[in-house]
């Protein structure tokens, strides 16, 4: 018997008052899949992301049908699958993350409000990203990006979702520290096997943890496939534009 | 030839945010840095986060004294009370032209702002109007407000602006970083093209290793606020010598195609 996929996303339509942003996306994440939405500037590769996540901004509002875990969210506020469900680690989590709490304070933080846990293993997510304990009394000024990033993540996988939404996790960050951090992704994933969903601009990221692919452009889905086939013979001219654009960033 | 730059022992030194959010502790931004920039070489910046690019750019720029050593602009020593030839010489495009474009101003305006402040004589209207043509937009977006265009256009725009004085040096910290990347090899194309036509020199600071030896004769690979390593960009990234240098190719996420 097939497993529920974790995420089921039928002809879904995002709009801001009369303004379309996304049509008729339909996209199945199986358990443990690891899907990346690339695109352009503006394709709703965001927008995508966060409806998966049940956090469409305020004054979005999505018709169609969208299933996290067997949960329909369209109409609802997401609450009821955010945690164990879905988890999502956001683009700059200096804005994500609270600027007075120390880093053990935050990460417990989901424990407590997902799992009523009374102690948490905050020593234990903590190494799971290949950070230190004593990270948990430092502030979030005092770490740099790419360690924010991971506190960010160790929070995110923190009550072990089924799925884990990225939007643009590396984008604020240099490249060796990038690497690093998909590399961390990749390895936490697998460990715990849960499925992702990445939002990038970048087929460098997309090709390092992903396995499955939709190219997005102007809120339509324009092609989407496993990732090496789309890279090696790309159909449409957005897809051969970003191609471009990664092989551009390449030492020769 | 006197060298467009030449630092001498440049450190700097900040406080960045400590153990309470009310403390602050020292840090070395630059530490003892020589760096000879020779005229007519383009050369790339290169250096992960944390190295001391963006410092290292702010004195360059005069925008900042260094607490040791000096910095000098053709020969000048150069300081941000005495900047000698710099503001008319260097023209600058930043990362984000959604922030280094005024958003009240149409955007003529702002390419024709330096044109004023300079007193560069001639018909400033007819050189916005070159300028933006240059720059692959039609001269009658002039009055519209940066709101209207796409960041990709406003990096165009930028450009326009930092090359309208027509500078000897063009520097870029990273231009090309905030620009959609289906649009962005056309903007590394627009640049090289631009400065080889007006023989303009560029200094660019990125971490785009692969624009960086596209646009860039040179490299220089900053670490922990020291360069590191320094030469031809293409003998540099074919044999590193330094463990910063090799860290940052050993970084480059390559896609495999066809």
């Amino acid at each position: 018997m097939m497993s529920t996929p974790v995420a089921d996303v039928r002809d879904v339509r995002i709009a801001a008052g009369d303004t379309t942003l996304v049509d008729g996306l339909t996209l199945t994440v199986g358990a443990g899949e690891r899907w990346g939405i690339v695109g352009p500037s503006g394709a709703g590769k965001s927008l995508t992301a966060a409806a998966v996540a049940g956090l469409l901004p305020p004054g979005t509002t999505a018709t169609g049908s969208i299933r996290v875990d067997g949960t329909e969210l369209v109409g609802t506020s997401g609450t009821a699958v955010r945690g164990r469900g879905v988890a999502l680690v956001a683009q700059d989590s200096a804005v994500a993350l609270h600027p007075l709490l120390t880093i053990g304070r935050q990460l417990a933080l989901p424990l407590r409000r997902h799992q009523g846990l009374d102690r948490s293993p905050v020593d234990e997510l903590l190494a799971a990203v290949d950070l230190p304990p004593e990270l948990a009394r430092a502030r979030p000024a005092q770490l740099s990006g790419g360690q924010r990033q991971r506190v960010a993540l160790a929070g995110a996988l923190a009550c072990r979702p089924r799925l884990l939404v990225a939007d643009e996790p590396t984008a604020a960050l240099d490249p060796p520290v990038a690497r690093a951090l998909l590399d961390r992704l990749d390895r936490s994933l697998t460990a715990t096997g849960t499925a992702l969903l990445l939002v990038t601009h970048d087929l460098g990221v997309l090709a390092a943890v992903c396995e499955r692919v939709v190219v997005l452009a102007g809120g339509r889905v324009v092609e989407s496939g496993p990732v090496p086939e789309v890279l090696a013979a790309p159909q449409h001219e957005v897809t051969r534009a970003l191609v471009d654009a990664a092989q551009l960033s390449v030492p020769t | 030839m006197t060298a467009t730059f030449a630092l001498d022992g440049v450190a700097r030194r900040y406080t960045v945010p400590g153990d309470r959010p009310w403390r602050r502790v020292p840090r070395t931004a630059l530490d003892g840095v020589d760096l000879t920039v020779p005229a007519g070489r383009d050369l790339a910046i290169v250096g992960a986060s944390g190295s001391g690019k963006s410092t290292l750019l702010r004195l360059l720029l005069a925008l900042e004294a260094p607490d040791a050593g000096t910095v000098r602009f053709r020969g000048d020593v150069v300081t941000p009370r005495n900047p000698g030839a710099l503001r008319r010489d260097v023209g600058v495009v930043a990362q984000d032209p959604g922030s280094s474009l005024d958003p009240r101003l149409p955007v003529g305006a702002s390419i024709r702002e330096p044109l004023e402040c300079l007193a560069v004589p001639g018909d400033h209207g007819a050189r916005v109007a070159e300028l933006l043509d240059a720059v692959g937009l039609d001269p009658g977006v002039a009055d519209r407000r940066p709101a209207g265009f796409s960041g990709g256009e406003r990096q165009r725009i930028a450009l326009a602006r930092a090359l309208a004085a027509r500078p000897a040096v063009l520097v870029g910290d990273e231009p090309f970083s905030a620009v959609d990347p289906t649009t962005r090899g056309r903007l590394v194309t627009l640049v090289g093209d631009l400065a080889r036509a007006s023989g303009t020199q560029l200094l660019l600071v990125t971490h785009d290793l692969g624009i960086a030896q596209r646009l860039c004769a040179d490299v220089a690979v900053l670490d922990a606020g020291r360069v590191v390593e320094t030469g031809p960009v293409d003998a540099v990234f074919a044999r590193p010598t330094a463990d910063a240098t090799r860290a940052l190719l050993d970084a480059v996420l390559r896609v495999s195609v066809g």
